[in-house]
C-alpha cells in the first residue's frame, strides 16, 4: 500500500466522484481509475462500487477511511518532526542584541542554546538604539531582538527576559564605607571618577537615570564604549564603571571590587520578535532564555 | 557669527535635540532656539529639520559640523595656550578606535594621561567598521585616531605607527589537547568551531585565504558584532577564537590557552591626526603615547 494511492482513495471519498477527484488531483481520470484498482488488488478487496451517481463505497472501504485518514496525519506529523530537528540540528538564528546586553545575558543565553543544540549557529547583530533593533526585526533582518524596556515595539511581539542590575566595578583596594554605595557620593566633586558609555548609548541611558534620582550627576572621566578596554582602565586605577553582573565578575576575578549602588540601575530586558510562528531554533532560544531567569 | 551660537549648535546636534541640549548646558530653551534661529538667519539656510522626536542636519548643517567643532576646539586651545604655564586647562579629549586597539594600547595611554591631567576628560568613540579613520580625523571630527594600519589616502594627516599586533587563537577552557604546538599550524584548525566577527571584515578575509590554502575549513558557531563578546563567548565554551594578541592578553589573564598562528598574521597599529592640528590637549596626547609606545 502506498501513501499516493491513500491520498488518491481519499480524493475519490472527499470528493464523490472519480472525476471530480481527478481533476483536484491534476491527474487524468484514466491514470486515476489504474491506481484504485491497483490498490484494491493489493489489498484483496472491493472499495468502491459504481453506484447511478458515481462511486460509493464498499463496507470495505468504509473500514479503510478513517484509518487512511490517520496513516496521512501521521506521516504529515512525522515529516514536521524531522523537519523540526533538521532545522535545530542545522538551524542558523538572528538576533539583534543592544550594548552590553550582547554580552549579558546573550553570551548566557547562546552558551545554553548551543548546550542543546550544538547545531545552531547564532548571528549576533551590534545594534545600539532599541528602535533600530524593532526595524531589524520588523524587516525580517534578525528575527530576535533583545532590548532594554521600553522600547518602541509596535506591533511586534515583546517578551520579558528579567530585570538586569549594573554594579559598580572599581580599582581594588578602593575604600568604601558604605555597601550598597550611595550614588549621591559619586555625584560630589572629590568622588572617585567614572568611566561611563557613550552619550545616548542605552546603557548610560539606565545609568544617568540613577544618577538623576539620586539627584546628582556622575563625574565622568572617560567616556568609551569598548568594554574591555574600560575594565582595563579600572584595573589601571583609572576610575570606577559599571557593569553587568557577569562581567563584573570578570574584572572582580581580575583584581577590582565589585559593589551596588543605590539607587541601583536596573533595567528591564525584552525579547522582541514578529507575530506569529517562530522557527524552531528562536523557540530554542526563548528556552534558553527563560532557564537562564529562574 | 558668535561663537556662542557655535556651541549651542553643536550642543543640539550631539545630544540629539534642542530640549537635551539645553538641559545639557543649562540654559533656557527659548533662549536657545532662539539662538539657532539668529544663527540660520545670519547663514541664510537651515541647518536642523526639527522633527517630531528631535533634530535631523540639513546638508548645510552638515557642511558646519567640522568646522563648528574646529572652532571650538581652536578656542579652547587659544584659551589654553595662555594655561600652559601652570598645565593644561580643563577639557575634552576626543579619540576614534576600534575596539581591539582600545583594549590594548589605548586603554593604557588613557589611563596614563588621566593620571597625569586628571582636569582633561576623554572621549573614546568606537571607530566601526565602515569608517575612515582618516577622514573622521582630517575633518576635525576626532582629534585622534587610533587605527590598524594600512588606511586609505593619507591627505592631511600624521601618521605615528606605534607597533605592530599579531593575530593569535584562544582556545575555550581544556583545550586544545596539552601535546599541540606554539605556534598552532593553521591546518590543524580543520573543523574547529570558531567565535568569530561578521563579515565583511579584512582580518576574517585574510585568515580565511590561509585557511584555505591551507585546504582547511573552520565552522562558525557563533557569529558576533559585539567585539567584547568574543573572549566571554570563548570562556563559555562556545568554541575558540582568531583574536588580536591585545584581546588575547585578556584572554590568557583569565585562564584560556593562548597560541601563535602558523604562518603568522599581524598588522601595525598607528595613531593619526590631523597634520598641525592638535590642541594642546591633543598634543600632551600624542606625545605621551609615542613615550609609551617606546
Amino acid at each position: 500500500m502506498e501513501v499516493r494511492q491513500l491520498r488518491y482513495f481519499l480524493a475519490v471519498v472527499d470528493h464523490g466522484s472519480v472525476t471530480r477527484a481527478a481533476e483536484a488531483l491534476y491527474i487524468s481520470q484514466p491514470s486515476l481509475s489504474q491506481a484504485l484498482r491497483a490498490l484494491e488488488r493489493q489489498v484483496g478487496v472491493r472499495l468502491l462500487r459504481r453506484d447511478g451517481r458515481g462511486v460509493a463505497l464498499t463496507g470495505e472501504g468504509q473500514a479503510l477511511v478513517a484509518p487512511a485518514r490517520q496513516i496521512l496525519a501521521d506521516l504529515g506529523d512525522a515529516r514536521e518532526a524531522v523537519r523540526a530537528v533538521t532545522d535545530l540540528a542545522a538551524g542558523r538564528l538572528d538576533v539583534a542584541a543592544s550594548g552590553t546586553l550582547g554580552l549579558d545575558p546573550l553570551t548566557g543565553i547562546i552558551t545554553r542554546l548551543r548546550r542543546a543544540h550544538p547545531g545552531i549557529v547564532v548571528h549576533v547583530r551590534d545594534i545600539e538604539r532599541g528602535a533600530d533593533i524593532a526595524e531589524s526585526v520588523r524587516r525580517g533582518d534578525c528575527e530576535l531582538g533583545v532590548a532594554a524596556l521600553p522600547l518602541p515595539a509596535g506591533r511586534l511581539v515583546v517578551r520579558s527576559a528579567g530585570q538586569q542590575e549594573l554594579l559598580l566595578v572599581l580599582p581594588g583596594g578602593t575604600e568604601t564605607a558604605d555597601e550598597p554605595v550611595p550614588l549621591i557620593a559619586l555625584g560630589a566633586p572629590s568622588a572617585l571618577p567614572l568611566l561611563l558609555p557613550p552619550v545616548r548609548s542605552s546603557d548610560r541611558a539606565v545609568i544617568d537615570a540613577a544618577f538623576e534620582s539620586a539627584r546628582t550627576r556622575p563625574a565622568m572621566a572617560v567616556e568609551c564604549g569598548h568594554l574591555e578596554a574600560v575594565g582595563n582602565m579600572v584595573l589601571a586605577r583609572a576610575g570606577g564603571a559599571f557593569f553587568p553582573p557577569s562581567l563584573a565578575e570578570t574584572w572582580r576575578r581580575l583584581g577590582a571590587q565589585v559593589r551596588r549602588v543605590e539607587p541601583a540601575p536596573v533595567r528591564e530586558i525584552g525579547i522582541i520578535s514578529r507575530p506569529g510562528p517562530l522557527s524552531p531554533a528562536a523557540q530554542a532560544f526563548l528556552a534558553a532564555a527563560s532557564d537562564l531567569d529562574s | 557669527m558668535e561663537l556662542r551660537q557655535l556651541d549651542y549648535f553643536l550642543a543640539v546636534v550631539e545630544h540629539g535635540g534642542v530640549t537635551a541640549a539645553a538641559r545639557a548646558l543649562g540654559v533656557a530653551q527659548p533662549s536657545l532656539s532662539d539662538s539657532l534661529r539668529t544663527l540660520e538667519r545670519e547663514l541664510g539656510t537651515e541647518l536642523l529639520h526639527r522633527v517630531s522626536r528631535g533634530v535631523v542636519l540639513t546638508a548645510a548643517g552638515q557642511a558646519l559640523l567640522g568646522p563648528a567643532r574646529r572652532a571650538a576646539r581652536n578656542r579652547m586651545a587659544a584659551r589654553s595656550v595662555l594655561d600652559d604655564l601652570v598645565g593644561l586647562s580643563s577639557g575634552d579629549l576626543e579619540i576614534v578606535a576600534w575596539s581591539v586597539v582600545s583594549t590594548h594600547p589605548l586603554s593604557e595611554y588613557v589611563a596614563a594621561y588621566r593620571r597625569r591631567y586628571p582636569q582633561i576628560s576623554v572621549r573614546i568613540a568606537d571607530l566601526g567598521d565602515e569608517e575612515n579613520p582618516v577622514s573622521l580625523v582630517a575633518d576635525g571630527r576626532y582629534e585622534i585616531a587610533l587605527a590598524y594600519l594600512p588606511v586609505d589616502d593619507i591627505g592631511e594627516v600624521d601618521v605615528h605607527v606605534l607597533g605592530r599586533h599579531e593575530m593569535m587563537i584562544v582556545f575555550p577552557p581544556g583545550e586544545p589537547p596539552p601535546e599541540w604546538p606554539d605556534p598552532v599550524p593553521i591546518a590543524m584548525l580543520d573543523g574547529f568551531p570558531l567565535v568569530n566577527v561578521p563579515s565583511p571584515s579584512p582580518m576574517r578575509s585574510r585568515v580565511e585565504s590561509l585557511l584555505a590554502e591551507a585546504g582547511v575549513r573552520t565552522r562558525d558557531a557563533v557569529v558576533t558584532g559585539h567585539r567584547d563578546a568574543m573572549v566571554p563567548l570563548v570562556q563559555a565554551g562556545a568554541g575558540a577564537a582568531i583574536v588580536s594578541q591585545a584581546r588575547a592578553r585578556h584572554a590568557a589573564q583569565l585562564g584560556l590557552t593562548v597560541r601563535h598562528l602558523d604562518p603568522p598574521v599581524s598588522r601595525p597599529y598607528a595613531l593619526l591626526h590631523r597634520t598641525g592640528g592638535l590642541s594642546p590637549a591633543g598634543r600632551a596626547f600624542v606625545d605621551l603615547a609615542l613615550e609609551l609606545a617606546r
